[in-house]
């Protein structure tokens, strides 16, 4: 059923029948100003019932993949190549190809969404209750009645107050953490066996943001969903997955289990992003740790490693000179900026998109690199 | 010990409800309620909080860029809130502002030598030459080369609009900034370049900040003394090594531990607030917490707790009251028997979080 | 730390405008019209050269003179030749009077206000008057029932088009951008006498009012005409300049010029201004298209400045005792859809050039 990867070592070996399997995805805008390659070969895979952090800063390109998964990339954006692989029931769909109609009866079905900003992806006319209804009679050929029951019956499981008198009102009476919950509710409606949570938590505060993970571990501990949760913050990612894929600029440059990724970061960018956050007690020792430079925009993708430009172990040939790290290239060693380096395997479920992955030294916890500082 | 640069006494700031066709006033949103602070020169004041608390608007109340409703504002002596015309004018050169957003709080039509050269043309600060001198100079203390003159805003990325954001406020040469989330909206890997920009700018040319945040952990890297603002009022004010060693307040406790961290040994037991914060139109009777804390007793909802204050340290609770009262002022005591009675009554985390 | 910072971004652009002539340009419709209105502005300027019976340049007794300027202003015309009795006809007296005199012409031999009469230009017959007018090879768009050349009319038109546009529209945009900018930026007291006494204008159905205000004014003229369009066509664009100020009031750019001690005027027309006059020229050149129909209804109607001006609109006003005279209605009615055509092909050109969401969506 799983399609061996071209290259075996090239990409994280299913450990389990995988829920989905994106492989070698590209999703590309196409504008005046030429194409755009949003996604650029991003490989991933969710197993059943465990929850899959990816994290990026914005124009990595998670938010596309996740849209790319439910097919809900908006024109002129377009997927270009690659398989989505989605086991559902027995079979195998690819996603990438499958058609518009049946594209629906996944979407909000057997793949559910909750997206960043409740307020405006609930619609303000329609009662909260008429909304969930609504998504279950969509996908299930249920009585007015039940669905309404079941509307009921899912704002008990997301914990709302008073579900009873809520299925009654409209989406400006409730508050912003209230409105998270119904997305969650209608997002759930229908039994998903995948949940993509793009930012589910991004425009709320962080005690609101508390309750929010907290009551997505326990449904996903409750009902086996799998989780798919896109954010920018590593903190988030690191108290609520089970595995993690860190993206830069269009590419998966890290994937491991949470607990591995950050306790030995491999590579320089989530090493860097992991060191640019003030800890408790650094107050006193000096500056933060930077990365140099700036976040590289879709159509100005550097060439070969894409952290190249921002990297304190890039290795350049000489003729690069002036950014002042320029190191003699050993015999048979490529050049950062000319060659892409293969996502690869450094420990078991490691997976890091560096040359040098390996001889950045002994593997550094998070922990560490705060209070040493790999970066100067 | 210097004398205070900015003092804040009881500000208070209520914005109006208008209703009907005579708009007549049916309320107000008391965004700022009895805010006290003082920050002393070269000193940053961090002030948190959530969205809706009122940080922001003690940020615009202290610039008069919203008019506060009552209390005091002094600024090296000068009663901020008495000026007009060209005293305030004058006072507006020294302190200065820098916002959250770098997209909005440029203005698109201008160039990036417009924007920043304008504060002097409105002061009347120097000649033609002198003046464009002063932008390039202001430029390259933020990191910006002096290429960038006659760009407009859109040309550049959001960590470099917040430097220039950053050199329109330094042009003026003020004694004071108010950072409104200076870095809220920037990057990850932008933010730290923000703030090590920030905090060099401090002290190279002896600043006082406010800096406003709602990141607890970049509040606390950036800050001398750190202020916790809930619902209009400060519930809880210390240095901010003794804030973050020795939380009193509840809210304090439950938004540190709400905070996630990618740091094990750092993670603390999460304490969930249940509900939201109430409306800042109809605050709750007494201690305004008191909806949602745990530790609530009747007390709480009756009486506004009064502020018990240490040497390094003030909390407006009436369980941290008798907690210090118990330990006989003894914070890091009152501080953990207050961490465990929270552990024990807060809503237990229903399910392990920790990564398979 | 890293060193001063460059832009990265190769999109090298020029201001606000430059972007949005940039995508204006990409629009060949658009780009068409506003050639025509360019080349309609070129007539206008123009007209007596193109069109006339007076010499553009002429060397008369030793000088040199233009009399076509008459052709804008009667008191432009040089005296010499009111003294020597040319009566308007310039071809044979020159001859007659000074053997030695040169003339450049225009184009096309024909006057906008009368008919050229028989050998007036050497060997050409007088312009046929009545049905017998029809377009022909020398009056390509036929003659009216006096026997005036319709092109030449047409030609000496144009000014009074563009001008119905852009004086009508130039009064009615800066009433409108004082009155909306004030509420929007004042509010409380002040927006609600603004936005009272607009609607109140709004009200008030603008071609009746026209027409009861040019039935009381004395001597009416085209300047009246378009003050009176101006007066009552600028609630539109109060509406939304005061929306766009009240919008932008709150923008976090203008808190920022009042923290840098900005005053009210500063404010308002060097920040505010200038981001909310992209949305406000829409509605403007919207505007200048109505203006120029209002102007032709008017004439139409009888109500226009008197004859011997030349609008579009009086030269309808003819078709309607003359049925048999087609051309009387095709041309003139030809010029107007099409002149007000290119006004609103600008105008949406305009729009889509400078809507904030089609310039999000190029970030």
């Amino acid at each position: 059923m799983i399609e061996r990867p071209p290259h075996p070592r090239l990409s994280p070996p299913p450990r389990h029948a995988p829920l989905l399997a994106i492989k070698n995805l590209v999703t590309a805008f196409h504008t005046p100003a030429g194409r755009i390659p949003a996604v650029d070969g991003v490989s991933l895979s969710i197993e059943r019932g465990r929850t899959l952090g990816i994290v990026g800063e914005s124009g990595c390109g998670k938010s596309v993949t996740a849209m790319s998964v439910l097919r809900l990339v908006a024109s002129p954006g377009r997927i270009e190549a690659g398989e989505i692989l989605f086991s559902s029931g027995g079979t195998t769909l690819d996603l990438a190809t499958l058609p518009e109609p049946a594209m629906r009866s996944v979407r909000g079905g057997r793949i559910g969404m909750i997206f960043q900003e409740p307020m405006t992806s609930l619609n303000p006319v329609f009662t909260v209750g008429d909304q969930i209804a609504e998504a279950v009679l969509l996908h299930r050929r249920v009585s007015r009645e039940a669905a309404r029951a079941r509307a009921l019956e899912m704002l008990q499981l997301v914990r709302l107050a008073d579900p009873r008198q809520r299925l009654d009102e409209y989406p400006h009476q409730l508050s912003g953490g209230m409105r998270q919950r119904v997305m969650i509710a209608m997002a759930l409606a229908c039994d998903p066996e995948l949940v993509i949570a793009d930012e589910p938590t991004t425009a709320l505060d962080v005690t609101i943001q508390a309750q929010i993970l907290e009551l997505l571990s326990e449904l996903r501990a409750r009902l086996g969903t799998a989780i798919v949760l896109i954010t920018h913050d590593l903190g988030v990612v690191a108290e609520t997955c089970d595995d993690v894929a860190v993206m830069y600029a269009g590419r998966v440059v890290e994937q491991a289990p949470a607990a591995e990724l950050f306790a030995r970061p491999r590579h320089p960018y989530t090493i860097g992003l992991l060191a640019a956050r003030p800890s408790p007690g650094m107050k006193h020792s000096g500056p933060l740790c930077t990365i140099p430079g700036m976040v590289p925009l879709p159509q100005h993708f550097p060439a070969g490693c894409r952290f190249h430009p921002r990297c304190a172990y890039a290795r350049l040939p000489g003729a690069e000179s002036g950014s002042g790290r320029v190191v003699p290239l050993p015999a048979g060693e490529l050049p950062c900026n000319a060659a892409v380096p293969p996502l690869h395997e450094v420990a078991p479920g490691h997976w890091v998109r560096c040359f040098h992955a390996e001889s950045l030294g002994p593997p550094r916890s998070a922990q560490e690199i705060a209070a040493g500082g790999l970066f100067s | 010990m210097t004398a205070p640069l900015v003092e804040v006494e009881q500000l208070q700031t209520y914005f109006p409800i208008r209703r009907g066709l005579l708009r007549r006033v049916v309320g107000n949103v008391q965004a700022v309620d009895g805010v006290s602070f003082s920050i002393a020169r070269g000193k940053t004041l961090g002030l948190v909080g959530e969205s809706g608390c009122g940080k922001t608007t003690v940020g615009r109340s202290i610039l008069r860029l919203v008019e506060p409703t009552g209390g005091r504002v002094a600024f090296d002596g000068l009663a901020v809130r008495d000026l007009r015309g060209r005293d305030l004018r004058n006072l507006r050169r020294r302190m200065q502002v820098v916002f959250q957003d770098p997209y909005g709080s440029l203005n698109p039509r201008m160039t990036v030598r417009a924007l920043i050269e304008e504060g002097l043309i409105i002061h009347g600060l120097g000649s033609a030459r002198e003046r464009v001198d002063r932008v390039v100079r202001a430029m390259e203390r933020t990191g910006l080369s002096r290429q960038a003159l006659e760009r407009y805003p859109h040309e550049f990325s959001g960590g470099q609009r917040q430097r220039i954001a950053i050199a329109r406020a330094l042009v003026l040469e003020p004694d004071f900034l108010v950072l409104d989330e200076p870095i809220s909206a920037l990057d990850l890997s932008i933010q730290a370049q923000v703030v090590n920009l920030l905090i060099e700018l401090r002290e190279q040319l002896g600043l006082t900040y406010l800096f406003i945040s709602h990141d607890l952990s970049v509040v606390e890297h950036v800050s001398d003394e750190v202020a916790v603002m809930y619902l209009g009022r400060i519930v809880e004010r210390a240095t901010a090594a003794a804030l973050y060693a020795q939380p009193l307040h509840p809210y304090t406790l439950a938004l540190f531990s709400a905070v996630p961290t990618v740091d094990p040994a750092r993670r603390r037991r999460r304490i969930v607030l249940v509900g939201d914060v109430p409306s800042p139109s109809n605050p709750p009777r007494g201690c305004r917490f008191h909806p949602r804390c745990p530790l609530a007793e009747s007390v709480c909802r009756e009486v506004d707790p009064p502020m018990v204050s240490l040497p390094e340290h003030a909390v407006h609770c009436h369980v941290a009251a008798r907690e210090l009262a118990r330990s006989g002022g003894n914070a890091s005591v009152a501080a953990a028997t207050i961490a465990a009675l929270l552990a024990d009554r807060a809503t237990p985390p229903t399910a392990t979080l920790s990564p398979g | 730390m890293e060193g001063s910072m460059t832009p990265t971004q190769p999109m090298r652009s020029g201001g606000f405008w430059a972007e949005a002539w940039r995508r204006y340009r990409r629009r060949p419709l658009a780009l068409a019209a506003l050639v025509f209105v360019g080349w309609l502005a070129v007539v206008a300027l123009f007209a007596p050269a193109i069109a006339g019976t007076k010499p553009v340049l002429c060397r008369y007794k030793g000088h040199l003179y233009a009399p076509c300027l008459a052709f804008f202003d009667r008191r432009l015309e040089p005296a010499v030749f009111a003294r020597d009795r040319f009566r308007g006809t310039y071809p044979q007296n020159l001859k007659e009077k000074d053997p030695d005199s040169w003339a450049i012409w225009p184009l096309f031999f024909q006057d906008p206000y009368r008919a050229v009469r028989e050998n007036e230009w050497p060997g050409r017959p007088a312009n046929p008057a009545r049905d017998e007018g029809h377009p022909s090879a020398s009056h390509p768009f036929g003659t009216d029932q006096y026997g005036v050349d319709v092109l030449a009319k047409m030609v000496h038109g144009t000014t009074v088009a563009l001008l119905v546009g852009f004086v009508s529209m130039g009064l009615a945009g800066t009433i409108g951008i004082v009155i909306g900018a004030l509420g929007g930026y004042c509010g409380g007291w002040v927006d609600m006498v603004t936005s009272r006494f607009t609607e109140i204008v709004m009200c008030i159905p603008t071609l009746v009012l026209i027409l009861a205000l040019t039935a009381i004014i004395e001597k009416p003229s085209i300047w009246k005409t378009m003050a009176i369009i101006g007066a009552t066509g600028w609630t539109g664009i109060a509406r939304l300049t005061r929306g766009e100020f009240l919008r932008l009031r709150q923008s976090e750019f203008v808190m920022a010029a009042r923290a840098a001690g900005a005053g009210p005027v500063r404010i308002m027309l060097r920040h505010i201004l200038p981001n909310a006059l992209a949305p406000i020229l829409v509605p403007i050149t919207f505007g200048i298209a109505s203006a120029i129909l209002t102007e032709s209804a008017l004439s139409f109607l009888g109500f226009g400045p008197p004859p011997p001006s030349a609008s579009w609109g009086s030269l309808l006003n003819d078709a309607r005792s003359n049925y048999s005279m087609w051309w009387l209605v095709v041309f003139p009615g030809l010029a107007i859809f099409l002149t007000v055509l290119s006004y609103n092909l600008i105008g949406e050109g305009l729009q889509e050039a400078t809507d904030p969401r089609l310039r999000e969506a190029r970030k």
